[in-house]
């Protein structure tokens, strides 16, 4: 299974990104993507996280910040109108 | 909703997230099997040592289910999972630049994933490590304590970011979680300064009881939250003396923060999101602490049981 891509061996990184950071081992609380990427703004993250729960939840917080949406989510549903 | 890919492998717009362990293996990687339990927390290739506990030390205690399966309960919590397991050496050369700070926290394996970088370890140029004090027996098998972390570290190249006691200047009453240590440590053989270093990271250097400097009454005071309110502890200090705290017991979101306060009449620094003792020395509740001429951890100083104490947290409050 693919889970990320290499360019001639390394990592797309931006070539303008730094620093640099390196997290080994995020569970669910004090990761850097929440905690250090906003403050250092042209900072870039590279986590390891072998549990596939921990690794699937920090994808999914990903947003592009032109699609966040500053609400409350709908008790017992998912994004949208399908019901969970 | 839209039906859109998202880009492969990014948590973050500036961020990838790759399913690995990471430890000392051979070649491109290998699976491990990594121990896991109810407390996601404690998750390691490494087995907890459940011999260790003794007398009203419980220092761990909540990991001892990890890597046990209790096939009853149908859980699928508990017991091993199979995971691929790259060196650190790969994923720095994935990476192929300097990385300023790693944050490693991997249940035991600290030290050993750093010294899995091998040939590329002078891109490592700061590296927070999670560590168990001296006086502490460790969680689990194999797992070092904190001096032979430090020697280790040194033999590769790498010392600490500020001077960091490896045990507590008081005898430390209980060993619960605050046996575990943040250190960061700084590539010294590849020209890395603790001058050089930002704010950011300063704030991952915590030595919990550690880093107690001298004691205060906390019977005396009240909690050391309401201290704070009150002036109080403003009252303790003395000029350059740091007073630790324990902020807002109830908020479990606020409950690592320390404040600390720098001079007198100046107003308490606070550091959000931070547990940090950014590598100093600070005064703390008396109640962290064997009181003088007693041994057992059963009686209060004065005479209070300690499961009284607890109800009004007032054990040990940081």
């Amino acid at each position: 299974m693919q889970v990320g891509m290499l360019l001639d061996g390394a990592l797309p990184i931006p070539v303008d990104a730094t620093p640099i950071l390196l997290e080994i081992g995020s569970s669910d609380r004090n990761t850097m993507d929440v905690e250090v990427l906003p403050k250092i703004p042209n900072a870039f993250l590279v986590t390891a996280e072998p549990l596939i729960e921990k690794y699937s939840r920090a994808l999914g917080r990903r947003r592009e910040s032109g699609k966040v949406r500053d609400c409350q989510s709908q008790l017992g549903r998912g994004q949208g109108s399908d019901l969970e | 909703m839209r039906d859109s890919l998202e880009p492969l492998g990014q948590h973050h717009d500036r961020g990838f997230i790759l399913p690995f362990a990471v430890a000392p293996v051979a070649g491109n990687g290998e699976l491990r099997d990594l121990n896991v339990g109810g407390n996601s927390g404690c998750a390691s290739l490494l087995t907890p040592d459940r011999k260790r506990h003794h007398g009203g030390n419980s220092f761990g205690i909540w990991c001892d289910e990890s890597g046990q399966s209790d096939k009853s309960l149908s859980d699928s919590r508990s017991g091993s999972r199979s995971v691929w397991t790259v060196s650190l050496r790969q994923i720095l050369e994935w990476i192929d630049r300097p990385v300023e700070f790693s944050k490693i926290d991997a249940q035991g394996m600290d030290l050993e994933i750093v010294t899995s970088g091998g040939s590329m370890l002078h891109l490592l140029e700061r590296v927070l490590l999670e560590v168990v004090s001296d006086d502490c027996k460790p969680v689990y098998v194999k797992q070092p304590r904190c001096s032979e972390v430090v020697e280790r570290m040194g033999k590769l190249g790498f010392k600490p970011l500020t001077p960091i006691p490896c045990t507590p200047q008081m005898p430390r009453l209980r060993a619960n979680h605050y046996c575990e240590l943040d250190y960061v440590f700084i590539n010294a053989a590849a020209g890395i300064t603790a001058q050089s270093t930002r704010d950011e990271i300063f704030e991952y250097q915590s030595g919990n009881i550690n880093s107690c400097t001298a004691q205060y009454d906390i019977l005396k005071l009240g909690h050391p939250h309401w201290a704070a309110r009150n002036g109080k502890l403003r009252e303790l200090a003395g000029d350059g003396q740091l007073v630790a705290r324990h902020w807002h017991p109830h908020k479990p979101t606020n409950a690592e923060r320390w404040y600390y306060r720098d001079q007198p009449g100046m107003s308490d620094v606070n550091m959000p999101g931070s547990n940090s003792s950014m590598g100093r020395g600070y005064l703390c509740p008396n109640t962290c602490f064997v009181p003088p001429g007693r041994h057992n951890n059963h009686t209060h100083i004065l005479g209070v049981a300690w499961n009284v104490v607890r109800r009004k947290r007032l054990q040990c409050p940081l």
